[in-house]
Formats: C-alpha cells, structure tokens, sequence
C-alpha cells in the first residue's frame, strides 16, 4: 500500500478496514421473509461453474439441497456426475465411485498448501460459513464481487493482485470472476453479472444459515403465542389481585 | 422475490418490475408478428428492406448481450455525489503534481464511492430477478 506519513496515520485505517459495504434489498431482510429459493439455485450454478474451480464448499451436502434448491431426483443425478474417492475395499485400496447426495461438495484442491501454490500463496477461503465469517456477510460478498474497480491516485497494487476498495486492505488475490455472460440460466434469467453475484451470494447466505427460514416460522410462531400467553397471564393475575387492590380498609376507634 | 404484502393489494414495487419484465418480451413477439405478414404479403423488393430489420432482431436474439445495471445506476449517483467527487479530482491533480510518491486518494475515493453506493444499492436489486 506504499508508506504513509505522520498525516496520513489516519487513512491507513480506511484502507485496512476496506470500504464498507452498503445494505442491499435481500429478498430474506425482515421478520417475516424467506430465502428466494429461485436464486438459491440460481446461485449454486453460479458457484459450480464458477467459483468450485478454486473455493471449497465442504461442509456442504449435496442432500442439503434437497428442497432447497433442487429436487431429490435431480440431486442425486447432481452428485452422480462427480466422483469421489471411497475405501479401501476388500483388497485394502481406495477406488473412486460416482457421488451420492451424502457426498460434501468436493473440494478443488487436496489440501491447503495445494490451493496455495496454485494460487500464487494466497488460499482461497472455504465458502460454507463466508457470509457468517465476514462483517455484513452478504453485503460484503456482493459489493466485493461486483466492486473490482481502478484504484485510487497514488496507490498501486503488486502484480499478481487485484485492487477492490472493499477488500481489507485493497489488495485481493483474486481477479474479477464474475462477468457478464458467464453462465447460462435455465430459468432464463438474463446473467449479467450484478444478476449472477446476487444470486451467488443469495446462495452462500444460505449455506452459512440453513435454518434461517426455519428459524423465521418457529421464531413467528413462538412470539405470537409468548404474547396470548402474556395476555393471558396478565388478566389472571388481575383477576386473582382484583379483590385485594380493591378493599377497603376501615380504621375506627377502640372503645 | 415478491414479497408478502404484495398479494394484499397493497402498492408493490415488485411485482410492477415483474409486469414490465413480462411486457417486454411480449413487444418483441408483436414485432415478429407484425414483420413478417409483411413480407410475406409484398414484392420481393420490400423483402429485401424488410430483411435487414430482421436480420438485425434475429441477431439480437441470438446474441443476446446482457447489460448489466449496475454501471449505470453508478453514474446516475453521480449528481448526488458531486462534492465528494470534486474532492477526489482535486485529491487526484494533488497527487498527479506530488513527486515524493507517499500521496494517495483512499480517504477521497472512499468518500465518493461510499457516496455513490449509498444510492445506487437500493436501486439495483429492482433491475435484477
């Protein structure tokens, strides 16, 4: 980021917090709102043609997506088309089998330090938990996405990365990925990038919280009984009280 | 995603983006439709004027370039923004004439593009599906 002097100690904050990201309309925003599970699936696309290349997902499922996003059917054709390693077998050695939807996504590389090479020593995060694992998670994920823009005056980049405002410190391994055009939508849906980042990123939200629409009708349902039960706790104690607020207490003389 | 309210009857910004997406591609239909009674009814010379518009619209539906709406709502924030802007120019010219190469516009840039975002993020979900 170039060094900075004693006036300018106090920029070097902005630039290693990363712009803030501004508060999107999601369609899950709200007491009463569910995922659009229309983008969901929409997303995971996005993530397989794109993404899976070099992130990870491995805390998924492919049975997760199972009413999520896709049908039984249609998962179990999804994994099939993967192969996974599975043993050892009778003669002690490890064969691969198409995937089954108890399968995880597969990761792209072995392990950490084979992401790493591949991706000139920067590792490309696990996405299952990034919208929980970042400060304002989705927002963050979309601004990032679709913010890839020239840097500023007087800061430059190495090469090899890539400047993004909203990245900590400006300086991101990664390239602008997300183009417009680069995936075909079943549903038609017109995949500008802006189109495909949201719905990426509708995506990812969901696969770091699972239960949110779950957790949206029991939390509904619960509240609006915890109130008729207020309600019903406070007249009972009125009623039980009402004749001891209401007496009346007659003090006279003792003759 | 349409949201709940919008079935009460209740103004709904949604679904009117919905009625204009589905408007869309209902012109185009009428278009066709429109074009090629024409040409089949007339002279060869008038197929030959016609053929041009509809080269150009089969080539549209072929290549279909998406245009992504979020470039352009940016720069429609621009006029909201115009302080923040100037001062980043400013920032610039600074730093173009400094020599010492320690100067840089991150506080200026962050200025405008927060700016600029702060408008235009409520406005691009509507574009999209």
């Amino acid at each position: 980021m170039g060094l900075l002097g004693m006036a300018g100690s106090a920029y070097a904050d902005e630039a290693e917090h990363g712009l803030a990201a501004p508060s999107y309309p999601w369609a899950n925003d709200g007491w009463f709102a569910s995922y659009d599970h229309a983008a969901i699936r929409r997303g995971h696309q996005v993530y397989k043609e794109v993404c899976a290349a070099c992130h990870a997902m491995s805390l998924i499922a492919y049975r997760d997506l199972i009413g999520v996003a896709y049908t039984e059917l249609e998962v179990k054709a999804l994994a099939a088309e993967i192969e996974v390693e599975d043993g050892p077998n009778d003669d002690g050695e490890m064969f691969g089998r198409p995937g089954k939807p108890a399968d995880h996504l597969q990761p792209p590389y072995a392990n950490e330090q084979a992401a790493r090479s591949a991706n000139g020593g920067a590792y490309p995060p696990d996405l299952s938990l990034i919208c929980k694992a970042r400060h304002n998670g989705p927002n963050y994920v979309f601004a990032l996405l679709t913010g890839y823009r020239d840097a500023p005056a007087g800061i430059s980049v190495r090469q090899g990365l890539y400047y993004n405002p909203y990245f900590p410190g400006g300086a991101i391994a990664m390239p602008r990925v997300i183009n417009d055009g680069g995936v075909e939508f079943e549903d038609g849906t017109p995949a500008t990038s802006s189109q495909m980042a949201k719905d990426v990123t509708h995506y990812l939200a969901w696969a770091a919280e699972p239960e949110h629409d779950e957790r949206k009708l029991i939390g509904a349902k619960w509240i609006c009984g915890a109130l008729l039960c207020l309600y019903a706790m406070g007249y009972y104690k009125r009623w039980k009280w009402g004749p001891l607020k209401s007496r009346r207490i007659i003090w006279d003389v003792v003759n | 995603m349409v949201k709940w309210w919008c079935a009460t009857g209740l103004v709904c910004r949604a679904a009117e983006a919905e009625e204009q997406h589905q408007e869309a591609p209902q012109e185009e239909v009428a278009e066709e439709k429109a074009e090629e009674t024409p040409s089949e009814e007339e002279a060869p010379v008038e197929e030959e004027e016609d053929a041009p518009a509809e080269e150009e619209e089969e080539e549209e539906e072929e290549e279909e370039e998406v245009h992504d709406p979020k470039p352009e709502l940016e720069s429609s924030c621009k006029p909201k923004c115009v302080k923040q802007l100037l001062a980043l120019q400013a920032c610039e010219k600074r730093v173009e004439e400094d020599e010492g190469g320690e100067k840089h516009c991150t506080g200026q840039y962050f200025d405008y593009w927060g700016c600029v975002d702060k408008c235009a993020a409520p406005k691009v979900f509507r574009k999209l599906k």
